[in-house]
């Protein structure tokens, strides 16, 4: 591979990103129409500054779609899932219950917007937090943009070691880690307390969000204690079984915080009447309308549904393998640019294993939750009808933007435009590159939204990076993973899940303006940490 | 059926349909080595994209200003 690195070539690779992150910040335009340009800018200097054919752009297009429909089978199926709930009138018996169990208003926001996220992330990932989490915490009062902005912040830190560490392992795999060995394990603790630092930051900025000083020093003692079991409890997982070391202190986590609700500190309602992120108006509305007979154990039901399947088919040797045996993936030739950057041609890309695939744990939730709901009279007549056609009305906005935003990042990729860019930070920096690190991660996951496919395009290179500068690979592994970790918090398809179940479709640009100072600097944190720890 | 593709949603499900058919025929000439089917296939894809930031910031903002002067013109033979 001969591309030059140098200022235009990198320019140029960056163009896109910071077109796209202008049209949506700046000019508040969608993330539908922000990628479209995105796509166009893509092709445009992929031709004519990376010497793509048209071959190898359609080829990354196609491949850009069919990774776009498989996201776009969660968002569906989390979006059915929550027309299910709405159609039954299940989030507002939600919010009555966690009033009652939760009597305080900010341990609500934090068991729904925090722990209840961090759990989903734990087994499913893949953006059914952001999706699911949204409509819950407008179900309590919160208002749509901080409905979407605090999922959004609040999975983070789970992306690594959630989903049964699958973005762990591609980074372990591509990284070139050995499973076992010492820097294997170094690697899994570095990252899993930068992780546990950023967990603790996310309890604290909810809080602050919430009201300010004011809210912080009254959720002091519940955001450590919840933080300390899902951060600390994954960094002590992690040395045993990265696998389940995000489930497990995850599920604890939700279990602990209805018993923080009994703590001298938290039984007696509390609330800031004028807390900013609070919709006071809609709340009240909507006491009149719950289902008759219905209790918060009913309205959780497709989640505990959602919980129990995940967890036997993705857990249990056999089923996992019979279900994971199926698989749907297509075939793509070699394909090189005339600086002779390769693509690899590769016999199933992006095999997809319907029947272990959160799409349909998530779509047999919700078909549960309708037969459910529909027998015990809370779903009316013509519910079923209403629930399908506003599921596939509220997907198809969202498609457009994922397609979008995907097909670019395929294109960058595959015409060696994602490589420039990274290659360009660490040619210049020398040492002082480390701090960028996780910046490197951060950009794969806001082009990907998903952290594996931020480690699997930058894995080796990090790896490469941290081996000519002679500084520890584990750190640098790790910096990687948790920079990839923090942009989820960022991502626009991430984005756009949740303000399509939250009804606020268009206003990604207000949500990324609000969520990316928060993320730049836990990136910075991150950076200038792994830095110090190298120059030691 | 014919209303929902009136529809914002229904005008983007067709750009969505527009463009897996544009993948399938990308694929199909990927398989062949037929090059004008890349370059319909590609051809439909972007158009398909484009049209959305193109209705939006075009086609919208006249529609609704006809309209709006037509909402004037009545109201004023009324008076």
């Amino acid at each position: 591979m001969h591309i030059p690195v140098n200022f235009l070539t990198w320019a140029m690779a960056f163009l896109p990103i910071v077109v796209l992150i202008f049209l949506m910040v700046k000019c508040h335009w969608g993330a539908a129409e922000a990628s479209a340009v995105g796509v166009v800018i893509t092709v445009i200097t992929g031709f004519v500054f990376y010497r793509a054919n048209i071959s190898l752009v359609a080829s990354e297009m196609a491949k850009g779609v069919w990774d776009a429909v498989i996201i776009l089978l969660i968002i569906w199926a989390a979006i059915l899932l929550y027309h299910v709930g709405d159609e039954a009138g299940a989030y507002g018996v939600i919010r009555d219950g966690m009033q009652r169990l939760l009597p305080n208003e900010l341990l609500q926001i934090l068991a729904m917007g925090w722990v209840f996220e961090s759990f989903l992330q734990g087994i499913t990932g893949f953006g059914v937090p952001v999706a699911v989490g949204a409509p819950l915490l407008i179900g309590i009062g919160v208002g749509p943009v901080w409905a979407v902005i605090m999922p959004l912040i609040c999975q983070a830190w789970g992306n690594t070691f959630g989903t049964l560490a699958a973005a762990w392992d591609a980074l372990a795999n591509f990284g070139g880690l050995t499973v076992g060995s010492a820097m294997y394990w170094k690697a899994a603790s570095w990252a899993s307390l930068f992780l546990w630092l950023w967990d603790i930051a996310t309890g604290f900025i909810i809080c602050w969000f919430y009201g300010k000083g004011k809210a912080v020093r009254k959720g002091f003692k519940a955001v450590m204690i919840l933080s300390t079991i899902q951060g600390g409890g994954e960094f002590l997982l992690s040395q045993v079984n990265t696998t389940l070391c995000c489930f497990f202190p995850s599920l604890i986590a939700l279990v602990v915080i209805f018993l923080l609700g009994r703590m001298k500190d938290y039984r007696e309602p509390w609330r800031i009447d004028d807390s900013p992120i609070m919709n006071r108006k809609a709340a009240k509305t909507e006491n009149a309308a719950l289902p008759e007979g219905m209790t918060l154990v009913h309205a959780f039901i497709p989640y505990v549904f959602l919980s129990a399947v995940t967890l036997i088919v993705l857990l249990v040797p056999p089923i996992h393998k019979a279900a994971s045996a199926f698989t749907i993936g297509l075939s793509f030739p070699k394909e090189v640019t005339g600086y002779g950057y390769t693509t690899a041609a590769v016999p199933s890309y992006s095999a997809f294993a319907p029947l272990s695939h959160a799409s349909f744990f998530l779509f047999l939730s919700a078909v549960v939750g309708l037969v459910y709901y529909k027998r015990r009279g809370w779903i009316k007549s013509g519910g079923t009808g209403r629930v399908f056609s506003g599921s596939i009305a509220m997907t198809m906005p969202s498609g457009i933007a994922v397609v979008g935003l995907v097909i670019m990042s395929k294109i960058m990729g595959g015409t060696g435009q994602t490589i420039v860019l990274a290659e360009g930070i660490s040619g210049v920096l020398g040492k002082a590159y480390v701090a960028l690190a996780p910046f490197v991660g951060l950009l794969g996951t806001f082009m990907t939204a998903s952290n594996m496919s931020s480690n699997i395009l930058f894995g080796n290179f990090q790896m490469a990076s941290a081996k000519l500068l002679h500084v520890s690979p584990a750190i640098v592994l790790a910096a990687q993973t948790a920079g990839a970790s923090i942009g989820a918090a960022i991502s626009p398809s991430k984005i756009i899940l949740g303000t399509t179940t939250a009804g606020i479709l268009g206003k990604e640009g207000e949500v990324l303006k609000k969520v990316m100072g928060v993320a730049i600097t836990a990136a910075v944190v991150v950076g200038v940490i792994s830095l110090i720890v190298v120059l030691i | 059926m014919q209303s929902f593709f009136k529809t914002q949603a229904g005008h983007l499900t067709l750009a969505f349909i527009v463009i897996v058919i544009g993948a399938c025929l990308i694929r199909a000439g990927l398989a062949s080595g037929a090059k004008p089917l890349l370059d319909v296939g590609v051809a439909a894809v972007v158009v398909a994209l484009c049209a959305v930031p193109f209705r939006t910031f075009v086609i919208k903002p006249i529609a609704d200003k006809q309209s709006a002067g037509s909402n004037s013109h009545s109201k004023n033979n009324k008076e």
